[in-house]
């Protein structure tokens, strides 16, 4: 069995008008992946920026050892953004996805966000009562499912820095680059 | 693993120096960092903690020099774990007490080569707004109780800080994997 660790960090996230936000991320693989070690999922501190060009900062260290049969469901990075206000609600912000690279290496990845818009009716709503609309199903987030007639906005960006070691992969003929 | 691989190591060396910080509003600092790593790493060589001088800025730019450098070897079986490197900035005041600047932390690169990274640093912020207020007063903002929290992704959510400013680390990396029989490089960097 080949093995894959994903090593690095959430550094942060751009674009979300100096709110304080934070990030609850997740690693979606396939059903040939197992998780050994580390954490697949997990929530980052909320940061207030301030200076650092508005840029809030998590470095949120991410480690996980997985372990494959197959290469099908390669693991993905799913994210969501939610900014907490003064007396302690959150809102929704953003969601995204990326891929995890395939080559082995340090790789600096922008992770862009969308989130739902609703009608005119719920955006009434937002406005008046607070709370953004939410999708009701997550895995439209980051599987290539029926997003038709989702109208969206575009969010802020997720900054993220990993590493990528893989063992045994070139043993059973998988090409790495 | 029910694959019977042989035993297989390698060997990770860092070398490199804390550069500088660029702190708004700090101009005396000193920077301690420690290298955090998970249970499969051994230290061969070189030191895994360190305090640097107490740097009183000057010059147009502002900037805090630290030039320390920081050399460390390690051996695993696996690259879970792999080393991060935790700083913390600590500012003196005009009574001469330690006042805590920020931390921040980052992974070694996984791949060999020359890196500048920066680290970009954030403080807690007190849990209650009497905290707030006496931290004020005193003029001691509040620290983490384990200065290794920064390497630790759990018990994040309840959190909350404020990022201001970062630190330069310069790193060369080299990895070293072989297994024990010698058959073949089974590690991909």
């Amino acid at each position: 069995m080949a093995e894959l660790h994903i090593i690095g960090q959430l550094l942060g996230a751009s674009g979300f008008d100096g709110h304080s936000v934070f990030c609850k991320w997740g690693v979606h693989a396939g059903r040939s992946w197992e998780l050994v070690e580390g954490s697949d999922g997990g929530q980052t501190q909320v940061d207030c920026p301030s200076g650092c060009g508005g840029m809030a900062v998590w470095s949120h260290p991410v480690d996980a050892h997985y372990v494959c049969r197959g290469l099908s469901g390669w693991p993905k990075l799913h994210v969501q953004i939610w900014a907490q206000d003064v007396h302690g609600r959150n809102e929704l912000k953003g969601y995204g996805f990326c891929h995890v690279p395939t080559t082995p290496g340090m790789f600096e990845l922008d992770c862009p966000t969308w989130l739902p818009e609703g009608s005119a009716l719920e955006r009434a709503a937002a406005f008046f009562i607070g709370g953004a609309p939410r999708l009701r199903t997550e895995e439209v987030v980051h599987s290539p499912g029926d997003r038709f007639r989702l109208q969206t906005a575009a969010g802020g960006v997720v900054h993220l820095r990993l590493g990528v070691v893989m063992k045994e992969f070139e043993r059973h003929g998988v090409v790495t680059g | 693993m029910a694959d019977a691989a042989p035993p297989s190591f390698f060997t990770v060396m860092a070398t490199g120096q804390l550069e500088s910080g660029d702190i708004p509003d700090c101009d005396t600092a000193y920077c301690k960092f420690e290298v955090v790593t998970g249970e499969d790493w051994q230290l061969l060589d070189g030191m895994e903690t360190g305090i640097t001088q107490v740097l009183n800025s000057a010059g147009p730019d502002r900037m805090l020099v630290w030039n320390f450098p920081l050399d460390v070897t390690y051996k695993s079986t696996n690259a879970f774990g792999w080393p991060q490197v935790v700083v913390s900035v600590y500012g003196v005041d005009a009574w001469g007490r330690d006042v805590v600047k920020g931390y921040g932390s980052m992974h070694l690169p996984t791949c060999p080569g020359r890196y500048e990274l920066c680290v970009r640093l954030y403080r807690p912020r007190s849990a209650s707004l009497l905290q707030t207020f006496l931290s004020w007063l005193t003029g001691m903002p509040a620290e983490f109780a384990d200065p290794r929290f920064p390497a630790y992704g759990p018990g994040r959510e309840v959190t909350r800080v404020v990022s201001s400013g970062s630190v330069n680390i310069q790193v060369n990396l080299l990895t070293k994997a072989r297994t024990w029989t010698g058959h073949g490089d089974f590690w991909l960097f």
